[in-house]
């Protein structure tokens, strides 16, 4: 049976949030990802290959680079939230890397923006899903082992 | 004093770096998005402190720091980087990074630690 890391992606996911943000978040009871509209997505090679997806609503990384940056909501571009997604999926993903037991190495993190996106990753199975929300939209942290 | 050079691939995460160095008065910022174009800016300009990532595209910032000390330059190199893990930290040390700042950290807490090349 695959080893979890709810608790752990959701300790670190509230620590991010709370030191580079300064913004609360929290397990929320379910979140569709379909209705999200960015899709980051790293992966850790090595003896114990994982990849992270982070899911988060158009509303959520607006307000999550708005917080980041330092800057009004409306003065946040499309690259700001595409780079932000990017850089808070490179956070999750490396920091769970060093939990997992082994030696692994960190991919470079990858953004797509749309609708209804989802993500296959062949011969990878999901094991942890992790719903969360923010007072400003809701987001999403699925891990697939390999 | 010369330029600090700011390398990430992340325009996020420079912006965050510049304004962090312009709080303790370090206005005078070059920004590069790889080790590639970090190295190139390095050799062209007058460059007194290094603040770099890890992980990035085309060259490390591993690799970049390598570079710069092949050159016998003792300049400053500051890593910011989500690699946590002790022998990554012990990694970087050896190869010449003089200071390490791991991913999240507080606004306050790096500017507490360039508040000493302010001063120098």
């Amino acid at each position: 049976m695959a080893t979890t890391y709810v608790s752990e992606i959701e300790q670190i996911v509230q620590m991010i949030f709370s030191t580079m943000l300064s913004m609360e978040v929290q397990c929320a009871e379910s979140s569709s990802a379909d209705s999200h509209r960015f899709l980051g997505t790293i992966h850790v090679t090595g003896d114990n290959p994982v990849s992270l997806v982070l899911s988060m609503s158009g509303e959520m990384a607006r307000a999550a680079s708005a917080h980041m940056l330092g800057m009004n909501v409306n003065e946040v571009s499309e690259e700001d939230q595409q780079d932000v997604v990017a850089e808070l999926t490179n956070m999750i993903g490396g920091n769970l890397k060093s939990l997992i037991p082994g030696t692994h190495f960190l991919s470079l993190p990858t953004v797509v923006e749309g609708k209804e996106l989802d993500l296959q990753i062949p011969g990878a199975t999901l094991t942890d899903d992790v719903p969360m929300e923010g007072v400003d939209g809701t987001f999403r942290i699925r891990l697939f082992v390999k | 004093m010369g330029k600090v050079l700011v390398v990430d691939d992340s325009g996020t995460m420079r912006k965050i770096v510049v304004r962090a160095l312009n709080n303790v008065g370090l206005t005078d910022t070059l920004e590069a998005g790889d080790g590639v174009e970090a190295l190139a800016a390095f050799q062209a300009n007058q460059i007194s402190l290094v603040m770099t990532d890890w992980n990035m595209p085309n060259k490390s910032g591993l690799d970049l720091t390598k570079d710069i000390r092949s050159t016998g330059s003792k300049i400053p190199i500051f890593m910011i980087t989500t690699e946590s893990e002790k022998e990554r930290v012990v990694e970087a040390i050896k190869n010449g990074v003089t200071d390490y700042l791991m991913k999240p950290f507080t606004q306050e807490v790096l500017q507490e630690k360039l508040q000493k090349y302010a001063i120098a």
